[in-house]
């Protein structure tokens, strides 16, 4: 890829500070907000999408051939997400990339890492209870849970997809199923066009002067850029005005078992639109211990499917015959996700295999806090590419 | 029926149902402590966004341990 499609992130405190003062003010303004940054969601996958046709051209496979090995795919995902800290931001830019000619076959295992990358966050945040033994115990293995959970899937559904592409084909039958067949247009979702496209449409004519490359990649930076700060923002404004409504629903399903654990985690999840701040909220109340391991398992679960809400949102901005790979892409991400819950939550012993995990992990970190901090490091960035090595070297 | 045998099973069924009246009041306790700890959700939000505290407060423990790991190999070396 060009050099101009690579971003440096704003400064973090910048970010926040801008963030913290946006969380601030009435609770009607706060929508309007929201209102703004989804729109500027839409305008920033539709810019990517068309960022990328214009830098590849016919050539997407061929700019993506690194990744039709699907573990380079899983690692881009993993390791893109546990940087950027949001699967919803890896998600959307993904959704974007395939609407501009990336193949869904190739973005599949990216979704998928994006679902481990995710995890890093509530693991960085029960290193905060790393002073008192029992409750850091606790808490890790409630964040870790979800580690071992996605890669758990990962293990069950990427071999699958591999030799038969049973997401593929879920996702592309209902996507073909929603997006009319004939214009290609997607029923019933007609206006984004054009709301979304004249913004989309002066920055390209902006740009028209540059070489198509460089005007493509600087879309994509735009587009990128444009997720990040949108994701980061939504999240914080969510957060402050959902609170509440997330108490109530986390009140509803005290004592009312797994299935409605489950419900919680994906509706809270829907409210901020982050999983990460769903699983992250877990791990205090794991490690104070009020709530067991396997009290909070199902709602991490829930977070799962919740946050695939993003990458639904961002597929609506697509528009033209890419439109239905867009959809098919985020349907992926839905049915991964689903299906991930319903098999392994519902086979005892596949169940079980994430509770022991965390538990036995959470068992020698507590005693040894290097461990800890060598499975973030291992899971995060060193196996991912000792994965692709390995995988290469079998292939080659 | 034996008397002594009446008896015993006249005990079990307390037993039984004292251990049930046990059983529901620490229930209904661990209810309510769930549904105070999700009182305080708002604070586990705000303390989310300075995550990075966690890692700075968990470097100098992992810097011990590592001090600690080498300093002894260091020692038995010399030994």
């Amino acid at each position: 890829m060009s050099k101009e499609t690579v971003l440096t992130a704003p400064a973090p405190d910048l970010v926040d500070s801008r963030v913290a003062e946006l969380a601030q003010g009435p609770t009607w303004l706060k929508w309007i907000q929201i209102a703004g940054l989804v729109y500027l969601l839409l305008v920033a996958v539709s810019l990517i999408g068309g960022g990328f046709k214009l830098a590849a051209g016919d050539h997407a496979r061929e700019l993506f051939a690194f990744a039709s090995n699907p573990v380079a795919g899983l690692v881009v995902g993993t390791v893109a997400t546990a940087l950027i800290q949001s699967s919803s931001t890896v998600t959307s830019i993904i959704v974007g990339l395939v609407a501009g000619g990336l193949p869904v076959g190739i973005a599949i295992p990216m979704v998928m890492g994006a679902n481990i990358g995710t995890t890093i966050t509530n693991t960085i945040v029960s290193l905060g209870h790393v002073r008192r033994g029992e409750e850091f115990r606790r808490a890790f293995s409630a964040a870790t849970i979800h580690d071992f959970f996605n890669i758990l899937c990962v293990l069950i559904f990427l071999p699958l997809e591999i030799m038969f592409g049973l997401l593929e084909r879920l996702g592309g039958w209902a996507s073909s199923y929603l997006v009319g067949a004939e214009s290609l247009s997607m029923k019933g979702l007609n206006f984004i066009k054009p709301i979304v496209k004249p913004p989309v449409e002066f920055i390209k004519t902006a740009l028209a002067g540059l070489p198509v490359e460089l005007s493509g990649g600087i879309m994509i930076a735009l587009g990128v850029l444009a997720i990040f700060v949108v994701i980061t923002f939504i999240g914080k404004l969510l957060k402050s005005i959902m609170v509440g409504r997330a108490k109530q629903i986390l009140h509803s399903a005290v004592g009312h078992g797994p299935l409605s654990g489950i419900a919680s985690g994906t509706v809270v999840t829907v409210l901020v639109q982050s999983s990460s701040t769903t699983t992250s909220l877990v791990v205090p109340l794991a490690g104070s211990g009020v709530f067991s391991l396997r009290q909070v398992y199902p709602f991490t679960l829930g977070a799962n499917i919740g946050t695939c809400i993003t990458a639904l949102l961002a597929a609506t901005a697509i528009t033209g015959p890419n439109a239905v790979f867009a959809l098919q892409i985020a349907l992926v991400h839905l049915f991964y996700n689903v299906l991930g819950v319903v098999v392994i939550y519902s086979v005892p012993f596949l169940r079980e295999l994430p509770i022991k995990g965390a538990e036995k992990l959470a068992d020698v970190a507590v005693g040894n806090k290097l461990v800890a901090l060598a499975y973030i490091g291992g899971i995060f960035f060193l196996v991912p590419f000792l994965l692709i090595g390995l995988s290469n070297w079998m292939l080659g | 029926m034996n008397p002594k045998k009446r008896e015993l099973e006249s005990r079990v069924t307390e037993l039984e149902q004292a251990l049930q009246e046990l059983k529901t009041q620490l229930s209904q306790i661990e209810s309510q402590e769930q549904h105070d700890a999700i009182d305080h959700l708002d604070e586990y939000l705000q303390s989310m966004d300075n995550k990075w505290e966690n890692v700075r407060s968990f470097w100098p423990i992992v810097l011990a341990e590592l001090r600690e790991l080498f300093g002894n190999k260091n020692s038995s070396g010399k030994e």
